[in-house]
This record gives C-alpha cells, structure tokens and sequence, in this order.
C-alpha cells in the first residue's frame, strides 16, 4: 500500500511537471525586444544564485530568480531573428577559472534587460531587480549579452535564459564579471525583495537589442 | 516507527537546509531530492539503531533542529528555505510557499501530539 502511494505520487509530480503551462514568446521587431513569459522564484529573493532567468524545464529551472515559461531554444531563434549576434566566445574549459583575473567576458550583441507586471510601476531595469555584494564593494552595472551557447543549450539542456555571471551555457549572460568571479567569490547575486513581486508572481521580461 | 519517520524528516530538514547554504552545491544538485533521500537513510538508520524511537528524544530533535533553522535561516529564511526545498523535490513550481508552509506546520504539530500520547499509552 505505501509502495503504491509512493508510486502514485511520483507519477502525479512527473504527469504535473510535463502539463505544466507553457505559453509562447513574443517577438517585436520594429521596437527590436522580445517578451518572456516568468514566475518570480521567492528562493532566490532571500538565497544567493548565478541565474537570472531559467526554462522551468531545464536544469537550473529551479535555481533562478525567475522561471521562464518558454523554452531557451526559442529565445536563442528569436534573438537572431532580431538580428543579435552570438558571442561563443566561453567555453567550459573557461569556466573552470580561480578568479576574474584569470576568467573571459563574454562577447555578442548587447541587450538590456526590463521588467514588468501587473501593479508594476512601468518598467524595472533588471540592474533595480537585483542585489550584487561584491567582496571589494565595486558594484557593476549589468553588461549583457548575446553570448550564444546554442550548443551547449542543446546538449545539456540547463535552460539558462540570462545568467549574472560571463558563462559557457546561458544564452544571454553578463560581461561585467567575466568567468571566475563567482569561484573566486567576488561578487554575488540575489533578487531584490523591495523591487520583485513576491513569489509566483508572472512577470513579463523583456529583452531589448541595444543598437 | 512514527518517532523514527518524525525524527528523521527533521534532521534531514537540517541537513539540506545546510547543504543549501553552500552556493556551489544549491546551484548543482536537487535539494528537494536530498531531502526525501537523507529523509529514507536516515528512517532506517533510527528503525535499526531503535534510539530515536522515544518521545525524549523527539522532543529533542524537534528543539535542536528548529533552533538550528532558525539560527542558519533568520525569521525570513525559515518561512521561505524549507518550503522551497519541499517543492523543488516534488517539481511542484506551482505550489505556494504559504500552503507548503501549513502542510510542514501540520505535520510537525500532528506527528508530535501523536507521539506524545503513543508515549503515554505504553507507560500506562
């Protein structure tokens, strides 16, 4: 009997998790931005975390300030639809690095990264959205880019939308800290609590090319 | 058996709660699948050794375990580590941490009343 409600309940997990919504990404080409569909993770508002925003699905679906409802995939297609360049300039051998010294920045298009959702007050600038503790107190404005990773992403399936750190699996990710840094405990990151919507909360994040 | 499951579901709390802490862990593995593991070693690890089958000793687990959340975690993280670990191990994106939170309150409150009256019952 208790093997059966054992049983039962992994297979309600797993049938739940693979209906879970998913809903499409919006893609704007004359104001060149791309809408993604997310939830706030409330973890990440009190926890620290490299990720940004994650595919539900993917590995670090749960290890990011916000998952997003649409596949990483499509958010990579979409980007060069809008005419972004990939960086592919990190590779996992990059990632290994003891500090930002010794790590790579990303390259690639840049894009800026806004917020919005219902009771927001217009849009918020993911820079407003998260806290960054750096060890030597120089905080750095978020530099993101398009750095690509399509391979990887399809390999390994880590679902990473925009990752805080310059990495090797997101497809966007930050050049203001290039691989390293987060080894070498440099900086760290976490959602703001004052700004975010508490958990579960669906936001749109929208990802505008910089020209 | 019941102070033994009691037991060892919140000492394996402890134990992911701290393994969370660790960044380079959280950001590798399930913490959620931690829980639910060291939950099933650890029941049987108190089911053989019989220590942990008392209400002495449940209530000191309850104690040191919660002091321990409370001391790694704050106010905030309590309300908010736990549950996200429970859900994380069950996939469950969608729960709330609120309903997660009154269901770990439940079982805490319900598993120690009964054990405290099981403990009763035998001395009589």
């Amino acid at each position: 009997m208790k093997k059966f409600i054992l049983a039962l309940l992994i297979i309600m997990s797993c049938v739940s998790f693979a209906l879970a919504e998913e809903l499409s990404l919006t893609i704007d080409k004359e104001k060149g931005e791309i809408i993604i569909p997310a939830e706030v993770n409330g973890k990440y508002l009190v926890s620290p975390t490299k990720h940004a925003l994650s595919y539900f699905k993917g590995g670090n679906g749960e290890k990011s300030i916000m998952r997003a409802l649409v596949s990483e995939i499509d958010y990579y297609n979409a980007l060069v639809e809008l005419g972004a360049v990939p960086g592919d300039n990190i590779k996992a051998e990059d990632m290994k690095a003891k500090s930002s010294a010794e790590g790579k920045s990303t390259e690639g298009s840049k894009v800026s990264v806004f917020l919005t959702w219902e009771g927001s007050n217009g849009e918020v600038s993911l820079d407003d959205a998260i806290i960054s503790t750096v060890a030597n107190g120089e905080v750095r404005k978020l530099d993101l880019r398009f750095s690509g990773n399509l391979e990887f992403a399809s390999k390994y399936h880590p679902g990473c939308f925009i990752c805080l750190d310059s990495c090797a699996a997101g497809i966007t990710t930050n050049a203001a800290w290039p691989t390293g840094a987060m080894n070498n405990k440099e900086v760290s990151f976490k959602g703001n609590p004052d700004t975010l919507p508490p958990d579960g909360t669906r936001v749109n994040v929208i990802v505008r090319l910089v020209k | 058996m019941l102070a033994c499951i009691y037991n060892a579901l919140l000492w394996s709390m402890l134990i992911s709660v701290v393994l969370s802490r660790n960044e380079w862990l959280d950001m590798r593995i399930n913490t959620g699948i931690i829980f639910f593991a060291v939950s099933l070693v650890l029941t049987l690890l108190f089911v053989l050794t019989k220590k942990f089958n008392t209400f002495k000793m449940s209530l000191l687990s309850l104690v040191i375990t919660f002091a321990g959340l409370l001391y790694i975690l704050g106010l905030e993280g309590l309300l908010v580590i736990p549950a996200s670990i429970i859900r994380e191990g069950l996939m469950q994106h969608n729960l709330s941490f609120r309903v997660i939170n009154a269901a770990l309150v439940g079982v805490i409150i319900t598993g120690f009343v009964i054990i405290l009256f099981t403990a009763k019952h035998e001395r009589q």
